[in-house]
């Protein structure tokens, strides 16, 4: 039953997919207004067919209907809430599955959002490279990667249900959706940068529209990269909370194109310039959600995450060819068009810093997907295997990320087209003395080493800066001028430094010690005395835990355990830290060594790490400020010109209509443009 | 070409690399993988094994040594286990190989019953703090080394090994004809480090 | 407010910052038996039997053995290239996370710095393109500026005010 349901709800998403992708294609080729509307029943209906497959698989999981493959081989009956919903994408099939359903969910929403201009050539090619992506994902998953084959169950077969890393902590259930929900996100500009292209749109129309949900997919993005590396935190034990993982640096080079992107779009809209960046950025983002995706299902990079080798590799790394042949065809086909009215006038401005900004991340992303890859260029080119680990990404990716830091202080205060060293020196002026505050405050605290300084140097800088804007916006608007781009965006860069300044704090001072400790006895690291009291064996529905009893200081309890589920055909244990922690430094427990009762002695793990608390705190805070972000500001109509020529702005609405130059000369002013 | 135009072509040319590289690599393992051990002299491996008798490497120059690396509660370890057995009762037979079994993280009594089961009379070491496994690069088990009778590493198996492969390992480093005979090795040339 | 304007101020703020750095210098341990020592050597290996964990990180019983085994050899007094080698030497240049600097391998240390320098030339050679642009348009020569002038008094003699549609 569910698999029929399964493959119902498949079909009829791809056959709407398809019946979108003809009818999108027919009506702009023939200037069928009718036929461009029916994207909106179209879009209905793939959403419904990914609900179907959706539910179904639900269903069969939290039924344990094995008859079902994928709930065979992945789910368990002994699974407790909520960790049985969150098994559907616990492994390859079901992860494509809930990709589809949320990407099907934004066509429908840019239907909804954009219902009246629905025959408007420019939302029609959108909804059609929307389409495109819709199928291939539904073709996916009735093709290679399938979640509902059938399985010969065994009478009272109970699969082995999902890998314990995976159950083990709440965040892994909020991770992979919210993180999906941000690269999925970002199909939907890459949908209008086409489209734009394509129909040689290339003015500032469309960005404005779809500034938002630009927005929304960064939020998400950023906030599933922080739920990640607190759940690698939490739970696997090794104290720490980024380890240049291939696939975590999959998940951060679209986060650095989305970001240069979310930046360098405020000078298209305020001068018209840098066109070919902004749209080369959005490509590469979404190229790169999909290439991503196919490092952490190939294989062909160690990586915690990785999925089981399938042939779905190939079929990925294609897509990644096609996206980019397409989109750099696109734009070499229209470069003429995408020339800019006017140039940057001076480095030393808020267009020059954004463009800094732009080479930086750049920088930075080319730097980690060469790190990543590099172990494969080395291979094929010689034969050696070697590797290519934090060492090499913090070192390169450090003065980067101070150049970062710094512009992060600078550019708020930098004037349009032109700054003048008067105007520096003013606006600098307090950001300036915060940054020696924080660097005398770090000192004083015992910080050392000129690199956590200088991030704390800078880090003030920043904060400052970014704390004026805000004073700035408050004495003018009261509390309404928290709300808006501008002052949204200052508060996502004081969460940005939060986490930057506190990530260099707790990788540069934290202290560790690893210790065989017998019942009764004391061990001290990092000034903190850890007493080991004894220990408990408690059975749970999947698994078997050893709670180890820690008495911190003489003052409190905290039990790190070790967990044996038995669920798994081998029988995996795995540790689970506990984490004492404080806004100054958390206290990291890890069982290395199960007590027996034959053998209470432990082996124990302690990691006292300063300041990680503000790492998780930033990521609140840039959600927070994102919010903010989202709320329309005071501004006027972004369209009408402030230091752009007139002679392009024509038949500029306040309503945002998608028009805008194009590449046809233009019409003298009065007549409306189509 | 404008600007923009160079970017682009430029782009395209690290894709087309790219793609090219991530299509063509390979990610299985090789069963007979590269170590910098082959054709070093093999490290020693020296102590008493599981029935409490005294076993040194040294001791087998003269005969071919099959060096395994295992766990009981290691599963394609236990799935290779009939392999070794094969193996051993052919060699032993005729004289000319012998293996020694180096178990890692293991109790011996724990070890001696699993002999006792699986069958395999051949001398056992439970690795205690000798670290054995590190002088061989072990990285996971199970791990084969197969070693000359003039006790130099020819053939690393990072995987469960079938007797069919230790056999083919040795005539294609050896004669295969028992020593004694003038065998004429032909040893790799090891690969450096 | 004129204050922050004064140079010797700023020069006093940069000072602040730069003693503060040099007061705060510290180095990673490179000698002795201390945990900061073998965490730091351990951080420069990788697990070979985990994914993605270096052997500072992991638990898994090869990570353990190895660090039993960096820190007998720390006791016999090692040095850091010393205990980096004689792993690099038993189980190849993969367990090092540093890639080394030789060689193909070497490569990813150069072709940033590389890169980075082709795209700061890049953008100075733009910014002098666009500011000789700009300079070439602001100034008309005199030459130009006559022929600007006889073609507009041609043109105010003419009956009909001329054509003057060309958009805004």
């Amino acid at each position: 039953m569910n698999l029929t349901l399964g493959w119902t709800g498949l079909a009829v998403g791809l056959g709407a997919s398809l019946w979108g992708i003809v009818a999108m294609a027919v009506g702009v080729r023939t200037d069928n207004p009718q036929m461009l509307r029916l994207s909106r029943p179209i879009a209905a209906g793939v959403l419904l067919g990914a609900i179907v497959g959706f539910v179904a698989m639900e269903r069969a999981i939290l039924t344990n209907d094995t008859s079902v493959r994928y709930v065979a081989e992945h789910s368990s009956s002994t699974t407790p809430f909520p960790f049985d919903v969150a098994t559907l994408w616990g492994a390859l099939e079901g992860s494509i599955l809930l990709w589809t359903l949320i990407l099907c969910g934004y066509t429908v929403a840019i239907t909804v959002k954009y219902r009246r201009k629905l025959d408007d050539r420019l939302v029609a090619w959108a909804m059609l490279v929307l389409f495109v992506i819709c199928a291939f994902f539904f073709a996916l998953m009735l093709g290679p990667a399938a979640p509902f084959e059938h399985f010969d169950a065994a009478p009272g077969f109970d699969g082995p249900g999902p890998n314990p890393l995976l159950q083990n902590h709440i965040l892994m259930v909020f991770h992979p959706p919210i993180l999906y929900l941000g690269y999925v996100g970002f199909s939907v500009p890459f949908a209008f940068a086409i489209a734009a292209l394509v129909t040689g749109r290339v003015g500032e129309g469309w960005l404005r529209d779809t500034r938002r949900w630009t927005l929304v997919a960064w939020g998400f993005l950023s906030m599933g990269i922080v739920l990640g590396s607190w759940w690698s935190y939490e739970v696997l034990g090794w104290g720490g909370v980024w380890a240049w993982d291939a696939v975590e640096n999959a998940s951060l080079l679209p986060w650095l194109c989305a970001t240069a992107y979310i930046h360098s779009v405020m000078v298209q809209e305020r001068r018209g310039l840098l066109r070919v960046w902004n749209l080369s950025l959005l490509c590469a983002t979404f190229s790169l959600t999909i290439l991503g995706t196919f490092l952490t299902r190939s294989g062909v990079v160690d990586s915690v995450h990785a999925f089981s080798n399938s042939t779905i590799g190939p079929i990925l790394l294609g897509a990644f060819g096609v996206i980019v042949a397409v989109s750099l065809g696109l734009i070499w086909w229209r470069a003429d068009a995408l020339r800019s009215p006017g140039a940057v006038d001076s480095p030393i401005s808020r267009e020059g810093a954004f463009v800094a900004n732009n080479l930086l991340f750049t920088a930075f992303a080319f730097v980690v997907l060469l790190g990543t890859v590099f172990p494969l260029i080395v291979e094929a080119a010689n034969g050696d295997r070697i590797s290519v680990g934090s060492p090499y990404f913090d070192r390169m990716t450090m003065p980067i990320g101070f150049m970062l830091l710094f512009i992060m202080g600078v550019a708020p205060v930098l004037p349009w087209r032109k700054a003048s060293g008067e105007v520096l020196r003013d606006r600098l002026w307090w950001p300036g003395w915060v940054a020696v505050g924080s660097l005398l405050l770090a000192i004083a605290a015992g910080a050392r080493g000129w690199a956590p300084l200088l991030a704390f140097v800078l880090g003030g800088f920043g904060i400052g800066s970014a704390g004026r804007q805000l004073v700035l916006a408050t004495r003018r608007h009261g509390l309404r001028g928290l709300f808006g781009r501008a002052t949204g965006g200052m508060v996502v860069h004081i969460g940005i430094i939060l986490i930057a300044v506190a990530f260099v704090a707790s990788t540069s001072y934290d202290r560790q010690g690893e210790f065989s400790v017998a019942p009764g006895e004391t061990v001290t690291v990092g000034g903190h005395s850890f007493r080991y009291e004894g220990f408990e064996t408690v059975g749970k529905e999947n698994r078997r835990e050893i709670r180890v009893r820690i008495r911190i200081d003489g003052d409190q309890v905290y039990e790190p355990s070790s967990n044996r589920y038995f669920t798994q055909s081998s029988g995996q244990t795995i540790p689970t830290p506990s984490v004492a922690g404080s806004p100054t430094e958390d206290l990291y427990l890890n069982l290395t060594r199960e007590p027996t009762e034959a053998d209470p002695t432990i082996g124990l793990r302690i990691i006292v790490r300063p300041l990680v608390m503000w790492i998780w705190i930033g990521g609140f805070v840039v959600g927070l400020g994102t919010l903010l972000a989202l709320f329309p500001g005071r501004r006027r109509d972004p369209l009408s010109p402030v230091s752009s020529e007139p002679a392009l702005v024509l038949g500029a609405e306040p309503g945002g209509e998608l028009v805008g130059p194009s590449a046809e000369p233009a019409a003298p002013a009065g007549e409306p443009v189509t | 070409m404008t600007g923009p135009k160079i970017a682009v072509a430029a782009v395209a040319v690290v894709v087309i690399a790219l793609v090219a590289l991530l299509a063509t690599s390979d990610n299985d393992p090789d069963r007979v993988s590269a170590s910098p051990l082959v054709g070093r002299a093999a490290p020693a491996i020296t102590g008493t094994d599981t029935e409490g008798r005294p076993v040194d490497l040294s001791k087998y120059r003269g005969k071919w040594v099959v060096v395994n690396f295992f766990a009981t509660w290691c599963p394609p370890c236990v799935a290779e286990h009939p392999e070794l057995v094969q193996f051993d009762r052919v060699h032993r037979a005729v004289g000319d190989a012998a293996i020694v079994s180096v178990a890692y993280n293991e109790d011996p009594a724990v070890v001696r019953a699993f002999f006792a089961n699986n069958g395999g009379s051949w001398p056992v070491v439970a690795e205690g703090r000798e670290n054995f496994a590190l002088s061989y690069g072990v990285v996971k088990l199970p791990e084969t080394y197969l070693i000359s009778p003039e006790g130099i590493v020819t053939h690393k198996f990072s995987a469960a090994v079938t007797a069919g492969e230790l056999d083919a390992a040795l005539l294609s480093a050896g004669s295969g004809r028992p020593v004694g005979s003038g065998s004429r090795s032909t040893i790799p040339t090891g690969t450096g480090s | 407010m004129r204050f922050r304007q004064r140079g010797w101020a700023w020069a006093l703020l940069g000072l602040a910052v730069v003693v503060g750095l040099a007061l705060g210098s510290r180095r990673a341990p490179t000698e002795g038996m201390s945990d900061d020592r073998l965490f730091a050597l351990g951080a420069q290996m990788k697990c070979l039997q985990c994914v993605g964990e270096s052997v500072a990180n992991s638990e898994a019983p090869i990570a353990q053995q190895m660090r039993s085994e960096i820190r007998a050899q720390m006791s016999q007094g090692r040095t850091d290239a010393e205990i980096l080698s004689y792993f690099g030497d038993r189980y190849t240049d993969r367990v090092l996370l540093n890639p080394p600097s030789g060689g193909i391998a070497g490569l990813v240390w150069v072709v940033p710095v590389v890169a980075g320098l082709v795209a700061v030339s890049g953008l100075i050679a733009t910014f002098r393109r666009w500011r000789t642009d700009r300079v070439e348009v602001a100034e008309p020569t005199r030459e130009t500026r006559e022929r600007v002038e006889d073609a507009l008094a041609e043109r105010g003699s003419g009956a009909d005010g001329g054509d003057r549609s060309h958009g805004h």
